[in-house]
């Protein structure tokens, strides 16, 4: 496991060298996992149908949770606004798959996607071949598409964002010719991205593998494009320009009826995945076989909840360990020295936001065609939620991986014990309970952000360490040794 | 002061373990032989609360009333009250529950629209007859056999409305919407039906939920010279559209929606809610229709009053509407799902607190234009409007 | 369209954007208070509002302001004293984060307890002066070249001024003033000089809880007191602190107001995204500078 940067404050005196051993073992790193593995072969077999349901949440989550505790855990940036990006997988999923846009946003809908596509494509062929080349690859994928990607509407649109795009492109790349260059292969990226989506977003019905992978895409372009100019801030303007970003896509949700089904009825009949049809027959005998008998909805569901939030873990706890781990947590003890020691931290923690971007993402995607729902609606989308991911990430620890599924466990039963609480009509000074989701929530921020920073599953065992190294040392003394 | 902090660190692990488990047990409650049970998920805390309150009050006023003479042909009446917060992923939890009790015959709210469609696959699929009181069209359109609504759709109100507006001759309208999801689904249907009946929308603008004065929308709207101005929300926002439009010295008529059809919105509003026109159930003005409605609506608004100690509001009708369904169709086929569905679908010139319900197959909410009567609002009172 | 009812339109906005401009200039001059004695960013700000507004509603109808004002007041300082005695000062030696995530912990338990005691409805609440009705006390209107205010209205940016005027005085002049100035700047140096760095936290924030509750009151009687009306206003007054930047009393003000106007004007022309305005004018000077409009040639106490 990574060892913690910040100075435990626990203040065991044990030497670092120690403890590195300890946790380097590799059982301490298999271990968890294949904890995981049996708990989700075995779990259809004892949870009903609600226990599903909770599970999946859970599932949904810790996803969430996992992308979060990167960003804020090992990179130290704070983000409040993260439920912004839990929406943009689950809109996007739920629109491709269902919403048939109405004609008359399409043009511009389209555009605004793929030239935001097309921005994307063309930064990330820039940094990588180099701009000449990025651009010249670029264009001869689109002169075939020139002439039937050109639409009336659309030329206007193009025109006033090409010209913006090159401003904006002078002003950060600085240098003329990039920025005309760039808003040159933005209008044409973005016409060959609305002449293929045009058709798509006419009749939705995608399926939901292009719903996700789609929502991955473009919330990552959004994470890309804000953060990089974010991520420059600290501290109290980062979590605030986080909010503020945070508020605004959700108005746009809320606003922008004609596209996102606005507040009165979101989008409804999002459409299950069929999950068990995607996989291949062993697979699915295998399952079978595990659980006991043909998988419902509920459960086929579980699985690929589950089976994600595995990847997840994988990945998270792949980056902890590598070097774009220990520039993160470089970056996270002190921005100062890493970059005095050579690390570019703004490209890594621009990395880490986006790939925690996309992680809400794919846990958006799975929260709208959520099987037996299919219905989002903006006001699960707003600040309230970005708050509870982050309790969350704090509760379970914001420097461990596996931390971040406890926090998500424990947060999802938390509201479970409310809502039941709330249904009895038990009485404290004669008022009835009602409500208590923000009180308790607030509570439990403050409680575990003063008696343990670290989140319960490090300061749990930081304090099991302590008090079991506190034992040792009595026990030495009093046999007659010194410490 | 390690020692302590492990030690509260483990209280804090023991409680949520506790409270996992608890709230299993407690959730996973012994199905009793006797009592029907009803669940009822409302919107009991939270931006709505002052329409779910009222519904739950109602809901309690009378499983009182049912058990004290006897329950339903003997056995007693039980209902598991949930309370969504406004909020539909509650509501899924909430559904969740029920429908893992295996003793629940019936499902009465959400009070609103976002739960009440997160809520409804689930309950079509469970084959759960499920009553919502919540406006929207969506829920029961397309009909799901196993999901009614009794609260009047939004079309209604905004076809009253229209009826209005044609016979005072009124044809050019300025819109202000809650951007609410009540406010919205109103501002969606008037943009459909006011197109079909020649009524031009001038200005269409919008305030949020928590927006604390209207003056810069009441302007747009004032220089685009509409005849009428109509503003579709619930509470506070309509009593600050009010109030700002008689401050700014805007003289020409406001309509509202039945979002405002409580008390509220005269306190809130004081002077400026003189002359504001709006439909709504027929409760408000008991006294001064007549037919079948007017008995069951006088005895509903007395028997509130006397048990809760404040006037009955409409969004308690819905409640009251949905119960009553329920338990009519339980006393005449018992507790099967699928029987108790084709009752309510069967239901014919019910006399409600909402309207006169006439369910079909095709007709999920059994309400038509009737239903609403426009009240106006004078002298801080209710008075049907000519 | 640049005519006479173009111009008249936006006075009125303009006029009205100046009574909300107020109040985000209060809970500005709230951040900047704690932030100058402590570096903190106290999230709870609006909720310091929202408990003045509440208790005024509930007592002025009753008792009157000569009642109301001062308890309102009292609510303000208790709340502010238990946010810093249990919630800062505990979590103080955390890091940034930590403080961020307290403070908005507090601001969610304050909104649900508002919510348990008082309920979700909106209360209406009298004006201080006004035309006695069938119905209450109702504010008088005046007109000033076309465009109609309220007296509460003017009440508001009265009282505005006052507290402006006040925290200037109290900043320049009075030791304790003097002290907070000094413990923000540095806090060992601070304590070596006998600063009690810790009774310096636990002043601001009362002070801050003050002026919130008065602002509180103050407006209630235009905006309703409904227990949710913390965060927007606690957001937007911390885009107007920001705006001036943080700890400049008179640019927070100056923010403010201008912030109040543009959310009007900005309304008028496009109402949809009126929410949104405030975060992207926020968004925006924040990628740009991000110190502030207003540029501080002397750090100001």
């Amino acid at each position: 496991m990574s060892v913690n940067v910040e100075a435990p404050s626990s203040g065991n005196v044990t030497p670092v060298a120690r403890r590195r051993i300890g946790y380097q073992n590799p059982v301490w790193h298999l271990l968890p996992f294949i904890l995981f593995v049996i708990g989700c072969m075995i779990a259809p077999r004892f949870a009903d149908e609600k226990g599903m349901t909770m599970l999946i949440y859970i599932g949904i989550n810790a996803i969430l949770a996992i992308g979060l505790n990167l960003l804020m855990g090992y990179a130290g940036q704070i983000s409040l606004g993260h439920a912004a990006f839990f929406g943009l997988g689950a809109y996007t999923s739920a629109i491709l798959t269902v919403r048939p846009i109405p004609a008359e946003v399409i043009p511009g809908f389209s555009v605004g996607l793929g030239v935001m596509v097309g921005t994307a494509l063309l930064i990330s062929l820039g940094r990588i071949a180099g701009w000449k080349l990025g651009a010249g690859v670029v264009l001869l994928i689109m002169l075939s598409w020139i002439v039937k990607a050109l639409h009336l509407h659309a030329v206007g649109f193009y025109g006033v964002y090409a010209v913006v795009m090159a401003v904006y492109a002078v002003l950060v790349k600085a240098s003329w010719w990039k920025g005309v260059v760039t808003g040159l292969m933005t209008v044409l990226t973005g016409c060959y991205c609305f002449s293929s989506l045009r058709n798509v977003l006419a009749a939705g019905g995608a399926s939901p593998w292009t719903g996700i992978v789609a929502g991955i895409v473009l919330t990552c372009v959004v994470a890309y494009l804000i953060g990089g100019q974010v991520l420059r801030l600290k501290g109290h303007y980062l979590a605030m320009a986080t909010l503020g970003f945070g508020v605004i896509v959700e108005v746009v949700f809320r606003q922008w009826t004609a596209v996102t089904g606005g507040s009165s009825d979101g989008i409804v009949g999002i459409p299950d995945i069929q999950v068990m049809d995607s996989l291949p027959g062993f697979v699915r005998r295998a399952l079978e076989f595990m659980v006991g008998h043909k998988l419902d909805g509920p459960q086929e569901y579980f699985y690929l909840v589950w089976g994600l939030v595995f990847v997840a873990l994988l990945i998270a706890v792949n980056i902890v360990r590598s070097r774009v781990g220990r520039a993160m947590r470089a970056v996270h003890g002190s921005e100062v020295a890493a970059e005095s020691l050579g690390v570019d931290t703004e490209r890594y923690k621009v990395q880490v936001f986006v790939l925690s971007a996309g992680l809400a993402s794919v846990a958006g995607s799975l929260y709208a065609h959520n099987a037996g729902i299919g219905y989002i609606n903006p006001s699960e989308f707003g600040l309230m939620t970005s708050i509870q991911m982050v309790v969350m990430v704090v509760v379970g620890g914001m420097a461990s991986v596996w931390g971040a599924l406890i926090g998500a466990a424990a947060i999802q039963a938390l509201k479970t014990w409310l809502i039941t609480i709330e249904r009895t009509d038990m009485r404290i000074f004669g008022m009835e309970l009602k409500g208590l989701d923000p009180i308790v929530f607030g509570a439990v921020l403050i409680v575990i952000m003063i008696v343990l920073p670290q989140g319960v599953v490090r300061g749990l065992a930081d304090l099991a360490g302590a008090s079991w190294r506190t034992i040792r040392k009595r026990k030495r003394i009093m046999a007659g040794r010194g410490s | 002061m390690c020692r302590k902090r492990f030690l509260l660190v483990l209280l804090i692990v023991a409680g949520l373990v506790i409270g996992l488990g608890g709230g299993m047990c407690l959730a996973a409650k012994k199905a009793p032989l006797a009592p029907y049970v009803i669940g009822a998920i409302f919107s009991t805390t939270g931006d709505n609360a002052p329409l779910g309150v009222p519904e739950r009050e109602t809901v309690d006023m009378l499983v009182k009333q049912i058990n004290s003479a006897g329950g339903i042909k003997g056995h007693p009446v039980k209902v598991l009250f949930y309370d969504d917060a406004g909020k539909p992923e509650q509501a899924v939890q909430a559904c969740n529950d029920l429908l893992a009790d295996k003793s629940v015959v019936a499902i009465i709210g959400p009070t609103l629209t976002g739960p009440s469609l997160a809520i409804a696959g689930m309950c079509e699929e469970a084959k759960m007859p499920l009553i919502s009181c919540a406006a929207s069209v969506k829920i029961v359109q397309p009909v799901r056999s196993y999901v009614f609504k009794t609260a009047q759709t939004d079309s209604l109100a905004v076809g009253k409305l229209i009826e209005y507006c044609k016979a005072k001759k009124i044809t050019t309208i300025g819109f202000i919407n809650d951007s609410n999801a009540f406010g919205a689904s109103g501002r969606e249907q008037w943009t459909l039906l006011s197109a079909k009946a020649g009524i031009k929308t001038v200005a269409l603008e919008s305030f949020g939920t928590g927006d604390t004065d209207m003056t810069g929308q009441l302007m747009s709207i004032k220089a685009a010279k509409p005849q009428a101005v109509i503003c579709w929300g619930t509470n506070p926002g309509p009593a600050m559209v009010a109030r700002d439009m008689r401050k700014l010295g805007i003289t020409i008529p406001l309509f509202m929606s039945h979002g405002i059809a409580n008390k509220q919105f005269i306190d809130l509003a004081k002077s400026a809610s003189e002359g504001v026109v709006f439909p709504a159930g027929k409760l408000l003005v008991a006294k001064s229709i007549s037919g079948a409605q007017k008995k069951v609506l006088l005895k509903y608004a007395a028997d509130f009053q006397k048990s809760c100690g404040k006037p009955a509001n409409t969004f308690g009708g819905h409640a009251w509407d949905a119960f009553n369904l329920v338990v009519k169709a339980v006393s005449k086929v018992g507790p099967d799902h699928a029987k108790i569905r084709a009752a309510i679908e069967g239901t014919k010139g019910f006399a409600g607190i909402s309207g006169t319900f006439n369910f079909t197959a095709a007709d999920h909410n059994g309400l038509t234009k009737d239903a609403f009567a426009t009240i106006i609002i004078i002298n801080g009172k209710w008075t049907l409007a000519k | 369209m640049f005519g006479w009812d173009w111009m008249s339109q936006n006075f009125q906005l303009v006029m009205s954007g100046i009574t909300s401009g107020c109040v985000y200039a209060i809970v500005a001059i709230g951040f900047s208070v704690i932030y100058n004695s402590t570096q903190v960013i106290n999230f709870a700000q609006g909720e310091f509002v929202m408990i003045g507004a509440m208790v005024a509603a509930v007592l002025l109808a009753k008792f009157g302001l000569l009642v109301a004002f001062p308890v309102a007041i009292l609510a303000g300082c208790l709340v502010g004293l238990l946010v810093a005695l249990f919630v800062l000062i505990p979590a103080k030696k955390g890091s940034v984060i930590t403080l961020i995530i307290v403070t908005i912990g507090a601001s969610i338990m304050f909104k649900g307890l508002a919510q348990l005691f008082w309920g979700e409805s909106a209360i209406p609440v009298p004006a201080f002066t006004g035309v006695k009705t069938a119905w209450g006390i109702e504010d008088r209107t005046f007109h000033i070249l076309g465009a109609v205010i309220g007296a509460q209205d003017v009440w508001v940016v009265a009282v505005t001024a006052l507290l402006v005027l006040g925290m200037y005085l109290f900043f320049k002049y009075a030791l304790v003033g003097k002290a907070m100035r000094a413990a923000a700047m540095n806090s060992t140096g601070a304590r070596l000089v006998g600063i009690n760095v810790r009774r310096m936290i636990v002043i601001s924030f009362v002070m801050a809880s003050a002026l919130g509750a008065v602002a509180g009151v103050t407006v209630a009687p235009v905006f309703y007191a409904k227990c949710n009306m913390g965060m927007a206003l606690g957001l937007n007054g911390f885009c107007a602190a920001v705006l001036g930047g943080l700890g400049n009393f008179g640019g927070g003000v100056v923010a403010g107001i201008l912030l109040g106007i543009v959310e009007k004007v900005f309304g008028g022309i496009w109402s949809d995204y009126r929410e949104a305005i405030s975060f992207i004018i926020l968004l925006l000077i924040l990628f740009v500078r991000p110190q502030g409009l207003i540029a501080r040639k002397s750090r100001k106490g």
